[in-house]
């Protein structure tokens, strides 16, 4: 799965790094966690604690609770409404009412 | 706390043009925005930091966000603008408290404009919770705002004007849309026609649209609908069937597509979560959405000093919203002795002739796009209605055959809307199953409760509040 950045037409500020479960994800300023992860082709945010299912992005605007995530050690976080910064540690998350066990 | 004299609730096109009303009159005005930027869903910017090499290329709603945004921005220093604001409930004596860098601030407002906006409705099939299944606007939002595409090939789903914008700025970003579904026939849209007569610019702009679609060759299968998402932990082939004038699937037309991405669009619903919240009187209209509080002509609620403005009153649009919001600004800037009635009628009558065209339109469009039963009527029973707590279709239908016709009678017993959504994705769905069940209209069913934080918070930020009340009994 290679989802992408749109190229054509579009500057972009400075790139860095963030790390998501142990990868390096290159990023560019102003985008959120959500979008670096699409650009990334990571798709799955969490895992559901019950029935054990992947659940990603799908409403995109901080309702739904899709891409609830645990960033720099907080569970719950939700990517899409969350700003990449230098060296922040994203891991998928499991459950989401108790403590947000990372994978 | 603090006094503020105005306090409006998003920063959307009904909030912003409510700020310039209310400032021009010198009104002291605190505009609340949850995200980083003003400009809501529809005017979202494109992300900091980002350049679009050729200006012509901008969308022309785009353009108008900009323009919207810059008239606001003469105002800066007399309107207290309050950004990554999140408003998490409103108390008696409009007392509003929001969460900011970590802490809940209490604003005391003597007038207050909800201007919510809408989101996507949720529409359950076989396979929607799987990553790769998303809704419009979190893909339009993906591409105009930070230029990235949500998948490689892609199926549009759903009904109304909002997906053919989408697919037009998907295709010119380099997707492959393999299709775009319209649940609707449209056979009927030409008894609509003179409804949508002079609102040129309007019609101008879909006709554009479709036109840019079929220049992409991109193929427009009206009364066809998604029937199921396949994938383990992503999409990775849809089935697509015909649908009836209901929207019921017919049996023996499904067709398989091999894609990663399927987005629907099947229309918004209005955000209603702070205006429930106040107690204001709902009432339910399909065409327009769903639940809606009750207004009079200036936008003003049952409840002194409330006014609501833009989609979370109906699904009618940004030039819609945009004229709420001015005409709720004029009245509270007379009611505030900031002008004379005189001089507000004065205001208010170009804006009332303009709402009544645009309305015209909104309203023809609604009555064709309008949401079917038939699509929820077959979800199959293993299909999760609510996605925060998991809970199935069939678990719900079980519940109802037991007589729990109620949606916070359903809630308690099944936790349906109990997870940190509220509801937002799985109440109105599970409506419209009370509804087709027990044959009763939608509006006998109920809306859940919402209940203060309206959003997930960090504790913290609740610790620190203490409302009026409390602080009497001290």
């Amino acid at each position: 799965m290679i989802n992408g950045r749109i190229k054509k037409g579009v500057n972009r500020g400075k790139s860095f790094e963030i790390e998501v479960d142990g990868d390096k994800v290159l990023v560019y300023k102003g985008e959120t966690i959500a979008a670096a992860l699409l650009a990334a082709g990571k798709r799955t945010c969490r895992w559901t604690k019950i029935k054990k299912q992947p659940r990603g992005i799908y409403c995109g605007m901080g309702i739904c609770m899709g891409c609830a995530m645990v960033v720099n050690g907080r569970p719950n976080t939700l990517v899409c409404q969350t700003m990449a910064t230098p060296n922040c540690k994203v891991q998928t998350q499991i459950g989401l009412e108790n403590r947000g066990t990372s994978k | 706390m603090r006094e503020v004299e105005l306090a409006i609730i998003g920063g959307g096109p009904a909030g912003i043009c409510a700020a310039i009303e209310a400032v021009k009159c010198n009104v002291q005005v605190t505009l609340i925005e949850e995200n980083s930027r003003l400009g809501g869903q529809f005017y979202r910017r494109l992300a900091d930091g980002f350049a679009i090499v050729n200006q012509r290329q901008l969308d022309k709603y785009y353009v108008q966000g900009t323009k919207l945004i810059a008239e606001l921005e003469q105002y800066r220093r007399k309107i207290e603008l309050m950004e990554n604001a999140l408003v998490w409930g409103i108390f008696p004596d409009k007392e509003v408290v929001l969460l900011r860098d970590g802490k809940t601030e209490i604003l005391k407002a003597q007038r207050l404009i909800l201007a919510e906006g809408a989101y996507d409705r949720p529409v359950p099939f076989p396979g929607w919770t799987l990553p790769g299944v998303l809704t419009a606007g979190a893909a339009l939002r993906m591409v105009k705002t930070e230029k990235v595409l949500p998948g490689e090939r892609i199926l549009l789903a759903g009904s109304g004007p909002l997906q053919l914008l989408l697919a037009a700025h998907l295709v010119r970003a380099g997707a492959k849309v393999v299709a775009m579904l319209e649940a609707s026939p449209l056979n009927n849209s030409w008894k609509h026609l003179p409804h949508l007569l002079g609102q040129w610019e309007l019609l101008k702009d879909g006709l554009d649209y479709l036109w840019e679609l079929r220049k992409a060759k991109v193929p427009l299968l009206r009364s066809h609908a998604i029937v199921e998402a396949k994938g383990e932990e992503q999409v990775y082939q849809a089935i697509y069937a015909k649908v009836d004038s209901d929207w019921q699937i017919v049996p023996g037309t499904e067709k398989n597509v091999e894609v990663d991405t399927i987005i629907t669009g099947y229309g918004l619903i209005p955000s209603g979560r702070l205006s429930r919240l106040c107690g204001c009187r709902q009432k339910w209209d399909p065409y327009l959405g769903g639940w809606i509080p009750e207004r009079g002509e200036y936008m003003e609620t049952a409840l002194p000093g409330i006014f609501t403005a833009g989609d979370c009153n109906g699904i009618e649009g940004a030039a819609v919203a945009a004229e709420e919001g001015r005409l709720a600004a004029i009245k509270i800037c007379q009611e505030l002795g900031h002008i004379t009635p005189e001089e507000a009628s004065r205001r208010c009558s170009p804006i009332f002739k303009k709402l009544r065209g645009l309305r015209r339109f909104e309203s023809a469009l609604n009555n064709i796009f309008a949401i079917r039963r038939g699509l929820l009527a077959q979800i199959p029973d293993e299909v999760i209605i609510c996605r925060c707590e998991e809970v199935t279709a069939g678990e719900i239908r079980r519940v109802i055959a037991e007589g729990m016709t109620n949606i916070n009678e359903i809630k308690a017993l099944t936790r349906t809307g109990m997870g940190p959504c509220q509801g937002r994705m799985c109440a109105p769905i599970i409506a419209e199953m009370v509804s087709i069940k027990t044959n009763r209209p939608v509006g006998e069913v109920g809306f859940s409760t919402p209940r203060p934080p309206i959003k997930p918070i960090p504790l913290v930020g609740v610790a620190r509040y203490k409302s009026s009340w409390e602080r009497k009994v001290e």
